[in-house]
């Protein structure tokens, strides 16, 4: 683009004869204390809580402790750049993110500052990040499904939107694999029934955040995304306010009536980041050295998660919060306000993903509370069945390990639930279809595994979707928009199945 | 200052204030106690000195100062509390206080340039009116503001200043 000075000096000319030389009232205060992101303020008499005040050189802080004589506040930049004595200003508002259609798509600070170095973002309006959740009037329940893309999950711990479901395991066990998964298998819908994502990563690494980006990018699901991040070098406060200006932009679109769905990972780390803060304000520290309120901090923040009524245009903001347990560890502080707060958890064990379950889902002591509910009937018509084989599966499994001779109806259960574990398995960003998820697990709970080797089961599967792709696409597409498993379509699967039986190239 | 201190210092203030009757009384105590933190910044040394006994330094007192009694009673029981440190954060909060009483205000006029006797009237008036209390300015002169006024009252800072000016006309060109 060619640059005409002209066109800049009426720019500039413009702007200075508009500019109002009035005099500037401004109430103030002065810093008498500074360092590790955390200000004393005295005076600004009348600032109020979370007020955002303005240290000048850029620095923006919030007022976080109204005490008697000071005012705490933390700072939401540099340290370096307010000194002792320097004066500080109210603003008179709330901390605020821009936000409008042009953020998806992109990548953000969570004051909305773009990071991905393609310029400006048009905003709309101003959401304050720390709005009250919606009230119960302005809901309905939650009745839609939600797709993964994840057999596990769709089939045995549904999500439906507008539900709030935890992701909860060790690190290095693949939870942000499965919400990377859920945001990618967006793509699988049509355009008009995709869930817009957004990613707030908290405290992690930036080349963590890149690598998310990227891959993103890669499976072309940044055009419905979009990622606030706050990295382990943004200060503490940043950290903090991230989930809350990501779910700020959510919610701009679900009162436009979109479905979004945002992924908060992880809130582990953005306790820790409030603990930090807190401590550094000197409130008195509880249950791990967390402030008291550290449950509100999460409970108001998915709360806001919600299925709006139809007078409000249904539009729904669907979180999947993910938390980090150290050594399986649930009953820690945090794990369990979360676990408490949420509608149902998907619990991830480092040793199944070990041993190759992956995704390492604890189908045992993973539930859903709401989603069944949302759940499509042709999936849980599959899905009921399935539960029941697996919990046989697992209380059978010990015996089975003993060697000792057992029925012939044990033996087929135990048989039966060593297919459909490995039917669960799946890989990374690879998320299926709600018709292919079908069929797959339909073969399973139906028997058509059982005179196939445990070890040919996943080559079964993969060809079985392969061949329906294409010598099968109507019965794929029927079985896509079918709201339930009629007896004609079950025979219509049947028949397909059968089929597949001669076609099917055992290795 | 402790916070802390800052919180007691205001409560022995609060304790002089009370002491008087009425503003001019309070008015006369309080210069009386501003002369008293003068005469004694000389012997801070020995004041401030923890081998010395607090009955010997408030013995001291009482023959340094010998006009207002509450005065020297409220220097005394600060030694005797072992807070003679306060005294200076102490005579600050009393100030506050009595301009409350009278209601005043202290307001801080800085200029580019010395203001004319008719000039800091007006200032004075304007200041009064805004603030609806009986301003007390202080003014001071400082050439970088290039033109105009900066007045801080309290918390409140009124900044129409040249320099201010183009301060924000810099960050408005640079948006």
């Amino acid at each position: 683009m060619a640059i005409r000075p002209e066109e800049i000096t009426n720019i500039i000319k413009d702007k200075i004869e508009h500019f109002q030389t009035k005099a500037d009232l401004s109430e103030v205060g002065t810093v008498i204390q500074v360092g590790d992101g955390i200000a004393r303020v005295y005076g600004l008499n009348q600032v109020k809580a979370s007020e955002l005040v303005d240290f000048g050189n850029g620095v923006k802080g919030m007022a976080m402790n109204l005490e008697y004589d000071n005012v705490g506040c933390v700072l939401m930049g540099s340290d370096d750049l307010v000194h002792e004595g320097g004066t500080v200003k109210r603003t008179g508002e709330v901390i605020s993110i821009p936000v409008g259609d042009g953020i998806i798509g992109r990548v953000v600070d969570p004051l909305g500052r773009p990071l991905d170095g393609k310029g400006d973002i048009k905003a709309d309006k101003n959401m304050p990040l720390d709005i009250v959740a919606p009230g119960i009037v302005e809901r309905q329940p939650v009745k839609q499904p939600l797709q993964t893309g994840l057999k596990a999950i769709d089939a045995l711990v549904p999500i439906g939107k507008g539900q709030r479901e935890l992701i909860i395991g060790d690190r290095q066990t693949g939870k942000t694999a499965i919400a990377i998964d859920a945001i990618i298998n967006q793509k699988n819908l049509p355009a008009d029934q995709r869930c817009l994502c957004i990613y707030v990563a908290v405290g992690q690494k930036n080349s963590t955040v890149a690598q998310v980006v990227q891959t993103l990018t890669d499976f072309g699901a940044m055009e419905y995304t979009t990622v606030v991040a706050a990295t382990a070098a943004d200060p503490a406060s940043m950290l903090y306010i991230a989930p809350y200006a990501g779910c700020a932009i959510g919610e701009y679109f679900m009162w436009k009536g979109k479905d979004v769905l945002i992924v908060y990972d992880d809130l582990s780390k953005h306790a820790q980041a409030y603990r930090q803060m807190s401590l550094l304000l000197r409130r008195p520290p509880g249950r791990e050295a967390y402030p008291g309120d550290v449950f509100y901090l999460h409970s108001r923040l998915l709360e806001r998660a919600c299925k709006l009524s139809n007078e409000n245009g249904g539009g729904s903001l669907t979180a999947l919060p993910i938390i980090e347990t150290q050594a399986n560890d649930v009953s820690a502080y945090i794990p369990t306000n979360v676990i408490s707060i949420t509608d149902g958890q998907i619990y991830l064990e480092s040793s199944l993903f070990l041993s190759g379950v992956k995704p390492a889902v604890n189908v045992g002591l993973s539930v859903s509370r709401v989603g069944g509910s949302a759940q499509r009937k042709t999936m849980r018509k599959v899905a009921g069945t399935l539960r029941i084989d697996m919990s046989q599966y697992q209380e059978l499994e010990g015996f089975a390990q003993f060697g000792s001779e057992l029925d012939k109806e044990s033996q087929r259960q135990i048989e039966r639930g060593k297919r459909m574990k490995e039917l669960l398995k799946q890989d990374q960003y690879k998320p299926l279809r709600l018709s292919q998820e079908v069929l797959a697990l339909y073969a399973g709970v139906h028997g058509y595994t059982d005179g196939i080797a445990v070890e040919q089961v996943r080559a079964y599967e993969e060809q079985l979707l392969a061949w329906a792709g294409t010598s099968k696409k109507d019965l794929m597409q029927e079985l896509d928009a079918a709201t339930e498993l009629t007896e004609d379509l079950a025979h219509k699967l049947d028949s397909a199945l059968d089929e597949f039986k001669t076609v099917f190239n055992h290795k | 200052m402790k916070s802390a201190d800052r919180i007691l210092a205001r409560r022995y203030a609060r304790a002089f204030d009370a002491l008087s009757k009425d503003g001019a009384q309070a008015d006369a105590r309080f210069k009386a106690l501003q002369q008293a933190l003068q005469a004694l910044r000389a012997a801070d040394a020995y004041m401030r000195d923890p081998a010395v006994a607090s009955a010997d330094k408030a013995a001291f007192v009482q023959q340094v100062l010998q006009d207002d009694e509450a005065v020297t009673g409220f220097v005394c029981v600060l030694i005797m509390a072992k807070r003679y440190y306060l005294l200076p954060a102490a005579a600050e909060e009393a100030g506050h206080l009595l301009d409350e009483r009278l209601g005043r205000v202290r307001a801080r006029v800085q200029s580019a340039f010395e203001l004319t006797d008719a000039q800091k009237a007006r200032v004075q008036e304007a200041l009064s009116s805004f603030s609806g209390k009986q301003a007390v300015a202080q003014y001071q002169t400082d050439a970088s503001l290039l033109g105009g006024l900066r007045v801080r009252m309290g918390d409140v800072l009124i900044d129409g200043t040249l320099k201010g000016q183009f301060e924000k006309l810099k960050q408005e060109l640079t948006k």
